[in-house]
């Protein structure tokens, strides 16, 4: 019973991280149908922002959850910077021509942005600071999660809590409904998509940072190729759960998680990511548009 | 038809261009002697230690008037430590004419850069672990003068039975290294269990976001001692998540700990760990002749290969001196296997499959940030 809420717990997190990111994935493609496969890249930058901005602030004196506070939000702000100006260079241009030219676009931007902070920061692991404070009533249960879990769940519930009340309740979010449903009608009916779209980037690149600056915490180190795995994973969660659809992309990491995690406990660790990649086929045969995606009529 | 003939006269100019170079003989001047290793990317400091040793002694030939009257000079490719790139290194040396090589740095890269030299020169490598590259025969004229990667397993062992470990995990990270490393560990157990019992033999996926799953699995198995194959970044991770969950395993690993960067990305969680690394040889009046040497060249420290890529320059070019041509392979290797030569790293002598005879790790404990070696008997 204790190992498998030891899984449990590990796969929850594991799942935390994926859904962050595979929300930025879901978000874009359900706008412009649009793979972004510089997301990763987002998540990876910051990771970096918030290394960089735990040196300053912590040279500054500040410590403890202020610190963390205040590195996510740094964080947070710059990759979206990022995102915002990805789209303007890399897909904007783009848009109207063909599905492949913004595709590849963004596997360059993907290449370049990897590059660009192995020659600007190094081409080496990272020490990443322990941000996260000792939490003394988890000290009992440190068995079973991490302090650092903790933290991870925590920023993930309130990402999640935060993310449905901008689609459902802000002017903001009901554009980016309006636009996913229908581009053209979106635009008769008044709403700037320029605007929306930027939104969307900006949006899915604050969640990418905050799983960046989460695994950093977990991981204590960073390098500039972890968006790669990380993104490939979360991408394969938006996927699963049906790409273009929010909730879809939270179960979808969740279900990946499990998966990986709970294959390596009763399976075994070294094919860990075979089991979790035959679920994710048999769910997509039986389901291709993934848990919670619509099906697209085809239009003849 | 016409852009057909234009199309195979490219093809043949093509073909034509790499093999320009080869014709270029070796000058009268100096002797060229190559170095194909890593000198950039994060495995650089690698090669940088193995080509301060190289360098060494060099310098010291060159003082005393050269080798076979000629001054040596050294000529230098980067491979990055990548598979992918050596070839490449591996034929710009070879296509300059040079017969005497030294490296490459990393297990991957040499075995590719083997293929590409496809035994035309003589290739001394002081940090190529992996067995199969003297092991598998085809690669007559390659030598090394580091320990091989299936001593590790033999000196770990030692150390745990000593300890009195019982329940054994071991895990690698599915790269050709740590494979390696892991079968030859379960295979010596097996031959001699002991007590030693292994609970858990399983791969992880290197890079993971989190090892959570991994860390259960150690504790669902009340593993004692980890060994672990793979290199320093993913260790470090683990073994930071597994104090974090409150589990003590001892963790036991390869050279590829042997790193001050295991230390510096485990922090104090990595303390009490213990890696295998290449004896130190740091101590003996020749080697702190050549540190202080070393020293007026560069600032940079001399690194865990130093001794070993001088020992192996001074193998070689004794074997070169005595058998009085830099060009004629087979001369050259009859007195590498034959004659023990006295270097800065002890005696060198090689055996007929390219080994050097009497290398040995050791074991280091990492004690207050610090590799301590482990003194075993």
């Amino acid at each position: 019973m204790n190992f498998f809420l030891d899984l449990f717990m590990s796969g929850l997190t594991k799942g935390s991280i994926y859904a962050l990111i595979a929300l930025g994935y879901t978000m874009v493609y359900g706008i412009i149908a649009l793979i972004n496969f510089a997301h990763g890249e987002i998540y990876m930058i910051g990771a970096f922002t918030a290394l960089l901005a735990s040196m300053v602030l912590g040279s500054l004196g500040l410590s403890g959850w202020g610190l963390l506070l205040s590195v996510a939000a740094i964080a947070a702000v710059y990759s979206a910077m990022y995102g915002w100006t990805v789209e303007r260079v890399a897909y904007k241009p783009l848009r109207g021509s063909s599905r492949l030219a913004p595709l590849i676009s963004a596997i360059g931007m993907s290449i370049f942005l990897q590059n660009y902070v192995q020659l600007a920061q190094s081409p080496n692991f990272l020490v990443f600071p322990d941000l996260v404070p000792q939490i003394d009533f988890l000290a009992p249960v440190a068995r079973y999660i991490s302090r650092t879990q903790l933290v991870i769940l925590l920023f993930t519930v309130f990402s999640m809590v935060g993310l449905t009340v901008f689609i459902k309740f802000t002017k903001m979010g009901m554009a980016m409904r309006a636009v996913a449903q229908d581009q053209t009608m979106a635009r008769l009916a008044g709403v700037n998509i320029d605007k929306v779209i930027s939104a969307t980037f900006v949006i899915g690149s604050i969640l990418a940072a905050l799983g960046g600056v989460l695994i950093g915490c977990s991981m204590r180190q960073i390098s500039f190729y972890i968006g790669f795995i990380a993104g490939m994973k979360a991408f394969t969660a938006a996927v699963l759960g049906g790409i273009g659809s929010i909730p879809g992309a939270v179960v979808g990491a969740l279900i990946l998680g499990f998966a990986e995690s709970f294959a390596a406990g009763y399976v075994s660790s070294s094919y860990k990511d075979v089991v979790a990649f035959i679920i994710l086929i048999i769910i997509l045969i039986f389901r291709p548009e993934g848990i919670m995606g619509q099906a697209q009529t085809q239009k003849v | 038809m016409k852009s057909l003939v234009k199309f195979l006269a490219t093809l043949a100019l093509a073909a034509f261009l790499p093999l320009a170079p080869t014709a270029q003989a070796q000058d009268g001047g100096t002797l060229k002697i190559g170095f194909g290793g890593a000198l950039l990317g994060d495995t650089a400091s690698y090669g940088l230690s193995n080509l301060y040793g190289i360098e060494y002694a060099a310098a010291q030939v060159n003082a005393k008037g050269g080798l076979l009257g000629r001054q040596i000079e050294i000529v230098t490719e980067d491979d990055s430590c990548r598979p992918d790139l050596a070839p490449e290194a591996a034929l710009k040396l070879a296509n300059q004419g040079l017969k005497l090589i030294m490296g490459h740095t990393c297990s991957g890269a040499t075995r590719s850069a083997l293929s590409s030299y496809n035994n035309r020169v003589i290739l001394i490598s002081s940090s190529a672990t992996e067995v199969a590259l003297t092991e598998d025969g085809a690669s007559p004229y390659f030598f090394r003068t580091t320990p091989r990667d299936d001593a590790q397993a033999t000196i770990q062992l030692k150390y745990m039975k000593q300890k009195g470990y019982k329940k054994v995990a071991i895990l690698h990270d599915k790269g050709d290294y740590g494979i390696a490393l892991a079968e030859k560990m379960q295979n010596d157990i097996k031959a001699d269990p002991g007590d030693i019992q292994i609970v858990l033999f399983q791969g992880i996926t290197s890079g993971e976001v989190s090892y959570d799953d991994v860390v259960s699995l150690l504790r669902q198995n009340e593993a004692e001692v980890l060994i672990w194959g793979g290199y320093y970044s993913d260790a470090s991770k683990l073994i930071m998540q597994m104090r974090d969950k409150g589990l003590t395993t001892v963790v036991i690993g390869p050279d590829g700990l042997y790193n001050p960067s295991f230390i510096t990305l485990g922090g104090t969680a990595v303390e009490g760990s213990v890696a295998t690394g290449q004896a130190d040889l740091s101590n003996s009046e020749a080697a702190k002749a050549a540190i202080a040497d070393h020293n007026t060249r560069h600032t940079e420290e001399i690194g865990p290969y130093f001794f070993y890529a001088a020992g192996a320059a001074q193998a070689l070019f004794a074997a070169v001196e005595k058998a009085g041509t830099a060009d004629d392979l087979d001369a050259i290797k009859k007195h590498l296997t034959e004659d023990t030569v006295e270097t800065v790293m002890g005696p060198v002598r090689f055996d007929a499959k390219g080994d050097v005879i009497g290398a040995a790790f050791a074991l280091y404990e990492i004690k207050d940030g610090n590799f301590s070696e482990i003194k075993m008997d």
